[in-house]
């Protein structure tokens, strides 16, 4: 199967629904998992756009800094789109699709997001994770149609 | 006088004295003219994404004032734990 940088857009923009409709219904680490994915998604959608090479394979963080770089930070710094990538790439790595909750759990626990076993307050950080990937997958498809539009002269 | 380029060596050592960083790593690279990437140390682990940032920031404008985003990226700032992340 061949992706380009459309099909990683479609496939980011299904993953971050299914992540939304997931935290609906309180599974929280597929939608952690699948928020996440769709951020990977939308970030090597533009860089295929930009025919750039791409070696970063599923590290996320290493797409992550190149936010810069593909025209997604706005303003001098941007502080709170770089704020909701960080946040994104602290609580998200590939290797959350072997997890299930008690893992999640426990990892989030070990980085401090999660400060006491209370199916509540997983809920919240789910909650503020899929807000932040929203945030940022947002931002990545104003550039995407901004790219895709027919240039003006 | 303007600096004319910060070099990474130099980034981590300002990064590593003004902030005290403990035991710092740096995954840096150089993208479009400017150093960006990732920068793991205990001393990230109290503080929250946007005081991170903000310390880091400060840092960097504290040394090469306005000129610092001219030349520095993003930079995403992890402790240990947030770096290896361990699932067992």
């Amino acid at each position: 199967m061949k992706f380009g940088a459309d099909t990683y857009r479609q496939g980011g923009s299904a993953q971050l629904e299914a992540s939304r409709v997931l935290l609906k219904e309180s599974r929280l680490c597929s939608s952690i998992y699948l928020g996440g994915l769709a951020v990977e998604c939308m970030l090597r959608a533009l860089t295929s756009l930009e025919d750039r090479a791409f070696d970063e394979r599923h590290d996320l963080r290493r797409m992550a800094v190149r936010v810069e770089e593909l025209g997604l930070v706005r303003r001098r710094k941007d502080e709170d789109f770089v704020v909701a990538v960080q946040e994104v790439t602290r609580v998200w790595s590939n290797d959350l699709r072997f997890a299930g909750d008690d893992q999640v759990m426990r990892q989030l626990r070990r980085i401090g997001v999660l400060n006491e076993n209370s199916q509540k307050q997983y809920r919240s950080v789910a909650k503020r994770h899929h807000g932040n990937c929203r945030a940022v997958f947002e931002r990545c498809e104003v550039l995407w149609q901004r790219q895709k539009s027919p240039k003006r002269n | 006088m303007a600096k004319t380029k910060i070099t990474q060596t130099e980034l981590k050592q300002v990064l590593t004295d003004r902030l005290e960083l403990a035991s710092p790593g740096f995954h840096l690279e150089n993208h479009g003219g400017k150093i960006s990437g990732s920068i793991v140390s205990e001393t990230f682990a109290g503080w929250d994404s946007l005081t991170r940032q903000n310390q880091v920031w400060d840092a960097l404008e504290q040394e090469y004032g306005g000129e610092a985003t001219m030349y520095v990226g993003t930079l995403l700032l992890y402790s240990p734990a947030e770096w290896n992340v361990q699932l067992d």
